[in-house]
């Protein structure tokens, strides 16, 4: 069964190609533009993982993280932390894995495979 | 620490060379600004290098685009700039893509985000790279100009201060947002002749009086360093009694008698003549006279480098490379380049060295580093003061294009009126011979010599010899012998 995927991302044209290719492959993806309405995203629509940009409008990436892991219902979904800019991620970001953008699909897909530990992607 | 006016306003230094003299100080704390300029002009990186000087100041900043634009590919390129502190983004630096908000939730969606971003990291530094997507979103202008009046509302609520960058084809021209911003900044990169010149204006400041008109501007990999133009600047306040410094003697008796003792100390001679006549052996004399006194020198020259200068003074016995302690040699390629990057080299070395004798030899290739010619008179008018003004004695070459002509034709339009002195150095034939001449054509507020001596470059350097008398013309250069 392929894997349902949260994009959270503020940035325009980046999360929409990485959707469309995600897309192509068969995974059923979601998008979010912040943090607060990736949350929400997840209320309606539960997911296998969870793919967040680091710095964004209204609630950035890590603090969403904080919120899934302080949640049951969320706290055990994978995650993955991407950015432009590795030294800014906070030390306790709850991330499981950080891809350092820019990043090519085999980079990201290998990166899925690894946090969601399916040799199936 | 903040920096205040007068009235209490507080100022926001930029941390960009150059431009908070522009500014007349800074920012204001609270102010909205516009910077206007073509893609390609500069603005990302002004606004990054602000960014990142404020969140070194201890400002929490956002730096928000609204372009179709990846942040990924604008921070690789920032990699490489020396202000870009990756520690930084950590604590004070947010970086936010607000398109898909403008896109789904139009102008006042925006600025909700804006609001909340301010008020939740307490930001005081906010970059909004994209004015144009605002106003094509914007269902009409009025719409556009309500937006821009609530972005103030909520500067001035929160103290926030904003720079909204707009790349616009449209630049120099009246827009009716500029009315209601505190100020507008204008970057240019335009093409003169064969060169590219940098630029920036500001079109309007509240509150301040800036330095008006347009300044040079460059970008390199330590980001943006601006310029303002000599003219522009305030002048050094210390104002010396010429009367009260000593005559600077060349250490050349005769051209000393000429001259009363020397030139007037703290004023400014131009010495005009063709090329070959000795002009530059004429400033290291002036240079090397001084050093024997204690009296710190800069050479400023256009033609020959420092080794060529010390192989003549070595050729001549000029003593040059004994008083290299003293005489700094500073070599400029005659190409085209900043004219005011040439002035601030020299005024940087005269604080540096308290430089007290000074010979820029080419105002004629000075012109060459001038990218408005024009300029020149100007420029030369302005460091002339500032070198007085901090007790310079300065020596200017200009060479003439006539090597032997009948006319002496200037060839920088009004800088002779505003010369202190003149010394004109000529060819003249006479028998077939080539003989060197001096002259003083004029000393403000000095008494001098007023007839004319033959020169001669000799392995003791320049010698001036008796009064030429018995030669009629010879300022013309087409000399020929009285009857007797």
């Amino acid at each position: 069964m392929k894997l349902s995927i949260l994009i959270v991302d503020d940035e325009y044209g980046l999360a929409d190609m990485v959707a469309d290719m995600l897309g192509d492959r068969g995974y059923d993806v979601a998008l979010a533009i912040d943090g607060k309405l990736g949350l929400a995203s997840l209320e309606t629509r539960p997911v296998d993982l969870v793919i967040t940009d680091l710095m964004m409008p209204v609630m950035d990436g890590p603090e969403m993280l904080r919120r899934m892991r302080a949640d049951p219902r969320f706290a055990a979904i994978p995650t993955i932390l991407m950015t432009a800019l590795p030294e800014a991620v906070p030390e306790d970001s709850p991330h499981d894995a950080l891809l350092v953008k820019p990043f090519g699909m085999r980079d990201l897909i290998a990166t899925i495979a690894r946090v969601t530990k399916r040799d199936d992607i | 620490m903040a920096m205040t006016d007068q009235r209490g306003a507080e100022f926001v230094d930029t941390g960009v060379p150059g431009f908070d003299r522009i500014l007349g100080g800074g920012l204001l704390r609270g102010g909205v600004y516009i910077v206007e300029g073509a893609p390609g002009s500069g603005k990302t990186i002004l606004g990054n290098q602000m960014c990142f000087h404020r969140a070194g100041a201890g400002d929490s900043t956002l730096y928000v685009t609204l372009l179709a634009e990846s942040h990924t590919r604008m921070i690789s390129h920032l990699r490489g700039m020396r202000f870009f502190r990756p520690e930084l983004t950590r604590t004070a630096i947010s970086y936010t893509s607000a398109f898909k908000i403008l896109e789904s939730t139009g102008l006042d969606g925006l600025l909700r985000s804006i609001r909340d971003s301010i008020h939740q990291r307490d930001v005081s530094f906010v970059v909004l790279d994209g004015l144009v997507s605002v106003e094509e979103f914007a269902p009409s202008a009025r719409d556009f100009k309500k937006f821009i009046h609530e972005l103030q509302t909520i500067t001035g609520m929160t103290n926030c201060t904003i720079l909204m960058l707009s790349s616009t084809e449209r630049a120099g021209g009246f827009r009716p947002e500029h009315t209601m911003v505190d100020g507008v900044i204008e970057l240019a990169d335009t093409v003169v002749g064969v060169q590219s010149q940098r630029s920036l204006i500001v079109r309007k400041m509240r509150g301040v009086r800036q330095l008006v008109g347009k300044h040079s501007m460059e970008i390199s990999n330590a980001g943006i360093k601006v310029r303002p133009r000599i003219e522009t600047l305030d002048r050094t306040n210390t104002w010396l009694e010429r009367t009260a410094l000593p005559r600077a003697a060349f250490g050349v008796v005769g051209l000393d008698q000429m001259l009363h003792g020397g030139l007037p100390g703290g004023s400014n001679t131009i010495a005009l003549g063709p090329s070959g006549v000795g002009k530059t052996m004429l400033g290291l004399q002036f240079l090397t006279g001084g050093a024997n006194h204690g009296h710190p020198g800069l050479y400023v020259g256009f033609s020959e480098r420092p080794e060529h200068l010390l192989e003549k003074s070595r050729r001549l016995g000029l003593g040059l490379e004994e008083r290299r302690d003293l005489v700094q040699l500073r070599w400029e390629a005659p190409i085209e380049g900043v004219v005011d990057a040439v002035v601030e080299r020299v005024l940087a070395d005269v604080e540096q060295y308290a430089i007290k004798r000074l010979c820029f030899d080419g105002l004629h290739a000075f012109r060459f580093h001038a990218e408005y010619p024009e300029r020149t008179r100007a420029v030369f008018a302005a460091l002339a003061d500032e070198l007085a003004r901090r007790g310079v004695t300065t020596l200017f070459t200009l060479e003439l294009p006539e090597l032997l002509g009948k006319e002496i034709v200037v060839p920088i339009d009004g800088v002779s009126p505003i010369a202190d002195n003149l010394v004109l150095m000529r060819h003249v034939e006479v028998r077939a011979q080539l003989h060197r001449l001096i002259s003083i054509l004029k000393m403000r507020d000095s008494a001098y010599e007023g007839g004319i001596r033959e020169f001669k470059i000799t392995e003791r350097g320049i010698v001036v010899a008796d009064t030429f008398e018995s030669v009629e013309q010879m300022l013309t250069g087409a000399a020929h012998v009285v009857p007797e």
